[in-house]
């Protein structure tokens, strides 16, 4: 088994580097809009999105019967923007607080998808087969087509983020402040959305739409304990979203059948806790050294 | 006194809470100005108003044009308890986004930005803890830091939100030193002030609210026992 944990690192089969590539940008390019999420304390609304773009996915493939990555992508995006509308809808137009309205959101959204790939799957016959990964996930239905897809959106998206750097920092930081700046807090706000739903459209088929939240998260809550600037943890959420991904794929790879998601989910979560350990004896050292 | 902002049918109103609402204020050029009155007497919702950060009906000029079209002439200093203080930047940082504008495009301030970023900071005496992470100030310090920020954008108008709430007096002090500094520059300082006491002293002209305008004009008239009364109910007695 580590013979071939180790033989996946040589990445001598073509597919396997193209799978390897394609989930560390995903990764890398999720941590780094998941740092503005979690700054923006809006960690919820990334589980919310994930969750909703299942239905976008299945009635993309319904209409068009095709599983053209690009289809399926533009079919989650559309799913995932309405629902991030309908979230602010219900939390406009009513008293529910806004975690509320996103568990409303999540669920119903999810609960429409489910619906959608269950009659698929009896529907459809062996044409289907495979759109469950994206549910849980699956490096290895990544190709060399989604691999290309990957890159260009989440460049695309990652550009777009960087050219309104410093209108984005000042905006989660304190919305007040910015717009008295004469900064547009609600274009901002909209780019961020639509960032992090591609962001996530393009993550669920390595990771799934259950767990791609932990994808977005989980580095930017790492990287803040190394670094109290915010470019750095950009940078670092990045990295360490792009290891997890590596390190997962690495084990869906070496053992059969394994989904992805929860793999990658687990190293997160293993260099989360080693994150808090390292940093609550950091913290006693430092006391103790009077610093 | 040259009239600065010029406030006409005012009215702000949370759900069909109306927290204030008012018919004509003119807030002075080159002054500074206090907006005192009671807890929830709409205070922090004039300045939200003329910063068109919450909904409201009513003009707000400044020198006979819409304020929120004029963003770039006023800066503005939110209540420290408005802030993240866990947000990771540096005292340095917080003060440059007071550059930042709608034409801040990628990551790189202009050496020129960065220039006016330090000389704020050391208006405010906080020069050697620039590079300290925020949430390690003291309280009084990340009130400076704010209103350094606020200097950097250079501003004519400067709006601030208690800005002495929970400070040290020698602090307070300073500051309010500062603001005679930038009075004698031609600013304009219009500041919501809760401490009775020290409000005819600090001001040149005091707007007193209570959801409404009491009365206006110079600190001795306007905080007068009976203003006060009518402001804060009639069990109050100030003058003893």
């Amino acid at each position: 088994m580590i013979e071939s944990f180790l033989n996946f690192f040589s990445f001598s089969h073509p597919n396997v580097v193209i799978a390897a590539i394609g989930v560390s940008l995903i990764g890398f390019f999720s941590g780094s809009v998941g740092t503005f999420l979690v700054l923006d304390k809006k960690s919820l609304l990334g589980d919310a999105i994930s969750h909703s773009l299942l239905p976008g996915i299945c009635l993309a493939f319904l209409i068009n019967g095709s599983k053209s990555p690009l289809l399926l992508l533009t079919g989650a995006v559309i799913s995932g923007l309405m629902s991030t509308y309908f979230v602010d809808f219900i939390s406009n137009k009513s008293k529910l607080s806004r975690d509320a309205a996103l568990a409303i959101g999540l669920s119903f959204f999810f609960s429409i998808g489910i619906m959608l790939l269950t009659y698929i799957q009896h529907n459809q016959g062996s044409n289907q087969a495979g759109l469950e990964s994206y549910l849980f996930g699956k490096a290895a239905s990544i190709s060399l087509e989604d691999t290309v897809m990957i890159s260009i959106a989440g460049v695309l998206s990652y550009v777009s983020l960087l050219i309104f750097y410093r209108q984005l920092k000042a905006t989660i930081f304190n919305r007040s402040f910015a717009s008295s700046q004469g900064i547009s807090i609600k274009f901002i706000q909209a780019l961020l959305n639509a960032c992090a739903v591609i962001m996530i459209a393009i993550g669920i088929q390595a990771v799934g739409v259950v767990l791609m939240a932990a994808l977005i998260l989980a580095p930017a809550s790492i990287s803040r304990f190394y670094s109290k600037r915010l470019e750095k943890i950009l940078i670092l959420s990045g990295l360490i979203g792009a290891f997890g991904g590596l390190m997962g794929t690495a084990v869906s790879y070496t053992l059969e059948g394994m989904p992805t998601g929860p793999w990658i989910v687990l190293v997160l979560f293993v260099m989360s806790i080693l994150s808090i350990v390292l940093n609550y004896f950091k913290t006693k050292w430092q006391t103790r050294s009077g610093l | 006194m040259k009239a600065l902002i010029e406030i006409e049918k005012l009215k702000v109103q949370y759900g069909k809470q109306v927290a204030l609402e008012l018919k004509h204020l003119v807030i002075p050029q080159a002054q500074i100005t206090g907006i005192v009155g009671p807890n929830g007497s709409g205070k922090s919702s004039l300045l939200k108003a003329m910063l068109d950060l919450v909904p409201h009906s009513g003009s707000v000029k400044i020198q006979g044009t819409d304020l929120k079209s004029q963003k770039e002439r006023v800066s503005y200093v939110p209540q420290k308890e408005a802030f993240d203080w866990n947000f990771p930047i540096n005292v340095f940082d917080l003060v440059l986004m007071g550059r930042y504008g709608p034409r801040s495009f990628f990551v790189r301030s202009s050496g020129k930005d960065k220039a006016i970023a330090l000389e704020a900071i050391e208006l405010v005496d906080m020069l050697k803890y620039k590079d300290r992470q925020i949430g390690e100030l003291s309280g009084g310090q990340q009130q400076r830091v704010l209103i350094a920020r606020a200097l950097a954008k250079q501003a004519e108008l400067l709006l601030l939100d208690e800005p002495f709430a929970g400070i040290d007096a020698s602090t307070e002090t300073k500051l309010l030193s500062l603001f005679e500094q930038l009075k004698d520059q031609g600013k304009s300082i219009v500041m919501v002030h809760h401490d009775l006491l020290t409000a005819k002293n600090y001001f040149d002209f005091v707007v007193l609210l209570n959801n409404s305008l009491v009365a206006d004009g110079n600190a001795t008239e306007t905080l007068s026992a009976q203003n006060l009364e009518r402001a804060y109910g009639g069990s109050f007695n100030f003058t003893k």
